[in-house]
Formats: C-alpha cells, structure tokens, sequence
C-alpha cells in the first residue's frame, strides 16, 4: 500500500515541476518577443520624431529664405522708386517749384521769361527746375543751393550736397 | 482493495497527468507561436515603414542642408 503511494506523490510533484518548467518557459519566449516588438517600435518612433523635427526645421528655414528673398526685392523696388524720382522732371504745378521760381524771380536771380523758358524746357531735358536753370546758365550753382537752402527743397538734387 | 486494483488506479492518474502534461504543452507552443507569428508581422510592417522613413530623411536633410546653405549665402 506505501510503494504505490509513494509513487504516486512522486509522480504528481514531477507532473507539478514539469508543469511550472512549461510555463516559465513559455513566459521567457513570450518575454523576448515582446522585447523584439518593442525595439522595432522604438525604432520607428525615433525616425518618425525626426522626421517631424526635420520637417519643422525645414518649414522654419524656407520661411526664412522667403522672408530673406522679400527683404531683397522690397530693397531692389525702393531702389527702383527712389531712381526715378531724381530723372522724373518736376510737374509745372510743383508747389516747390512755383515757390523757388518767385523765389527766385523776387530775389532778381532770373527774369519772368528765364523762368518761364526753364519751366517749358523741363520735361524735353528731363531735369528739374534749378538744373534746368543752371544748364541754361540762367543761375550760378551756388545761387541755386542757397535757393534749395533758403525755401527748404529737401528732396531737390541739390540738397543732397 | 486488492493490488491489482490499486495499481490499475495508479496507471490512470499517471496518464491523466501525462495527458493534462501534453496539453498544457501543447497550449503553451500555440500560444508562443501565435505570439511570434504577430510580432513577425508587426516587425515586417514596422521595417518597411521605418525604411520609407529613412529614405525621407535623407531627401530632408539633403533639403535643409541645401536651404541652409541658401539661407546663409
């Protein structure tokens, strides 16, 4: 009666250990899969967050050169609007220009007809009305920058020296 | 109870124990098995995804790298 016992608790604890053996064994492969999955995702992960970072950075930098590029032509068109203005001839109804012409006329500089003569010539030699008058030898060109200082023509040609 | 009969009872605990052995075994592999079968998976999907990804981090670096170079020109 004690041998078959015997055997039997012998074989219900190896039954036990080999059980426990499967399952240990079992969590361990489960384990490194897991690990394996892991990794994989991490991988991933990481080139998605720089992905993402170098797509940021590139936003920000064609931002830049955008901005960069429009500083540029908004320099080259100030350029562009500041030239013509010296070239354009001033408008025979330039307030400045009645001003430095009576100025001019009161002070004795010129005659009425001098001055009437530099105002028609004005467009044909694209100058305005002092430069006309210096180049028909009407005024000296130090009368004409006492003219530009004594009304305050700030934006003549002339003001500039 | 006579031996023979107590050895008979004997014999079928020590099969029902081999046979509840086999079938956790057998549990347990078709477990792992379905476990690495989806993890394959899941890692063939993830490689393929992460290689598109390499490939446009390269053309971005070459891109921001062009582009700072412009930039600081």
């Amino acid at each position: 009666m004690v041998l078959p016992l015997i055997i039997f608790g012998i074989s219900l604890l190896l039954t036990v250990w080999i059980y426990r053996s499967m399952m240990n064994s079992m969590r361990n492969r489960i384990r490194a899969l897991v690990s394996e999955e892991r990794e994989a995702e991490e991988r991933y992960l990481h080139l998605s967050r720089r992905k993402k970072t170098l797509q940021r950075e590139l936003k920000d930098l064609k931002n830049r050169a955008v901005l960069a590029r429009k500083d540029i032509s908004l320099a080259e068109h100030q350029a562009e609007d500041r030239e013509p203005i010296k070239d354009t001839p001033q408008d025979r109804n330039d307030p400045d220009l009645q001003r430095a012409a009576e100025y001019m006329i009161n002070k004795g500089l010129i005659t009425i007809d001098q001055s009437e003569r530099a105002i028609n010539k004005m467009e044909a030699m694209n100058m305005d009305y002092l430069g006309v008058c210096i180049t028909l030898g009407y005024v000296e060109m130090e009368a004409a920058k006492g003219v530009v200082k004594a009304i305050g023509l700030h934006h003549s040609t002339l003001s500039a020296d | 109870m006579d031996d023979a009969t107590l050895y008979m009872l004997l014999a079928l605990l020590l099969f029902v124990e081999l046979g509840v052995l086999l079938v956790q075994f057998q549990s347990c592999s078709d477990h792992v098995r379905r476990k690495r079968t989806s993890v394959r998976a899941k890692k063939n999907k993830l490689e393929l995804k992460s290689d598109v990804l390499e490939q446009e981090i390269e053309r971005l670096e070459t891109q921001v790298t062009n582009i700072r170079y412009l930039v600081d020109s």
